[in-house]
């Protein structure tokens, strides 16, 4: 992805007389939009945002391990009923 | 990546981003809850008469749980206006403002997929039939209708809690039985009273959050005559097991004990002021007035009897220790 932190951004709206990109940006984030490539993240957020990609990467680690071991364990079953037959 | 403040950075410092800690994400789950629908699940796996593949069973019992933590998530996402004001519910993640309202909303409709899709996959389309159903019961029909229209709420909503033995049954079976609706009804029956005990004490809270909970809507006297009668149904219906067989002599027996000293609280309550003038608003879920300590004496003892009868189920099939009543039994 490219950063586009430094790109003046398209608004239809009066142009806010900025004196540079950074002015602009804090212009953006004033009027409360959801760019997300203009806020700045406190050391807290960083850390929770961390504590929270690797929560659901483990979940989802979790969830391919089932459906395998699920998998696994029905192909089994049939490969054990087929024989009974 | 850079933190630090540079001169002319105007980048927002913090903006909209969450600090929300996976532990925040795990209590909209509602993990209390969730032991209990894990425990009785796991009564209602134990006790049908299908041996399942252990680890399938393992795996169905996580997906219950997820699906009853998806449901729960739903219900504070919808609820969490209300939570706002109650005082037993005020440091829930969303009132907090750890968590948004979308994002639990994500974390249900996600979690309700995957855990339906998972138990599909591990037990049988019933059982995740059912588990869909209870999540869209609970999450839907109790919580965006029956809670804040009727004083029925509970005894109607109360359904989505009875579910958990009956799916439990149904993963290892493939069918519904009497015994598995016989474990749904006395969850069911177990509900009003458990609930209604809370709420006697509570019913300040719930008065100020506008839910027309029993002592709200009908008063305190007829609640507790309401506990009292529900009880006695619940007591009578408790034995139901033993007399098709599925309970033995050690749940007969703690049947009996534990339904009397049910009934006794519920006398107690009866015949106590509980919920008349003002309540508990402060503390803990436990706290309460002196007036009121009957109906939490209740509320409390209701979770170690449901408790207790559904292990002396799993003791009784998971370990061997099942002797049938003589004279009795299917």
């Amino acid at each position: 992805m490219t950063d586009t932190k430094d790109e003046t951004p398209k608004t239809d709206a009066p142009a806010a007389t900025p004196s540079g990109p950074s002015a602009h940006a804090a212009f953006q984030a004033r009027e409360g939009l959801p760019t997300g490539e203009f806020v700045k993240l406190t050391p807290e957020q960083i850390a929770a945002r961390q504590r929270r990609n690797i929560a659901i990467g483990l979940s989802l680690v979790v969830f391919c391990a089932l459906v395998f071991v699920v998998t696994v364990i029905r192909i089994g079953q049939n490969f054990a009923e087929a024989g009974a037959v | 990546m850079n933190t630090t403040t540079n001169p002319g950075d105007h980048r927002a410092e913090g903006g909209a981003v969450s600090t929300a800690s996976p532990r925040d994400y795990f209590d909209l789950m509602k993990p209390r809850v969730m032991t209990l629908v894990v425990f009785t699940a796991c009564a209602g796996l134990v006790a049908a008469p299908v041996a399942m593949d252990p680890v399938l069973a393992a795996i169905a019992i996580l997906s219950l749980a997820v699906g009853a933590g998806a449901a729960g998530a739903l219900n504070m996402a919808y609820d969490s206006d209300i939570d706002a004001i109650m005082q037993r519910t005020r440091k829930r993640p969303i009132p907090r403002g750890v968590v948004s309202k979308a994002d639990a909303y994500g974390l249900g409709i996600i979690a309700s997929i995957l855990s339906v899709m998972m138990m599909a996959l591990a037990s049988n389309y019933l059982a995740a039939g059912l588990l869909a159903f209870s999540i869209f019961f609970y999450s839907v029909i109790y919580s965006m209708f029956l809670k804040r229209s009727t004083p029925q709420n509970i005894v109607i909503g109360g359904a989505a809690g009875a579910f958990p033995p009956m799916i439990g049954w149904v993963a290892a079976t493939g069918h519904i039985s009497l015994d598995a609706f016989i474990l749904f009804m006395i969850i069911f029956l177990w509900t009003p009273p458990h609930t209604w005990a809370l709420a006697l004490y509570k019913c300040g809270d719930y008065a100020a959050a506008g839910i027309p909970m029993m002592p709200v809507a009908k008063g305190p006297k007829s609640t507790r005559l309401q506990i009292l009668l529900y009880s006695i149904v619940l007591v009578i219906f408790a034995g139901a097991p033993v007399l098709t067989g599925l309970g033995g002599i050690a749940y007969a027996l703690t049947s009996l004990g534990g339904g009397a000293l049910f009934l006794l609280l519920a006398w107690r309550v009866f015949n106590s002021r509980a919920g008349e003038a003002g309540s508990a608003e402060e503390g803990a879920l436990y706290a309460v007035r002196v007036g009121d300590k009957a109906a939490r004496d209740l509320f409390a003892y209701s979770i170690g009897y449901l408790t207790v009868l559904f292990a002396a189920l799993i003791i009784e099939h998971g370990f061997g220790a099942y002797m049938a009543v003589p004279g009795v039994g299917g």
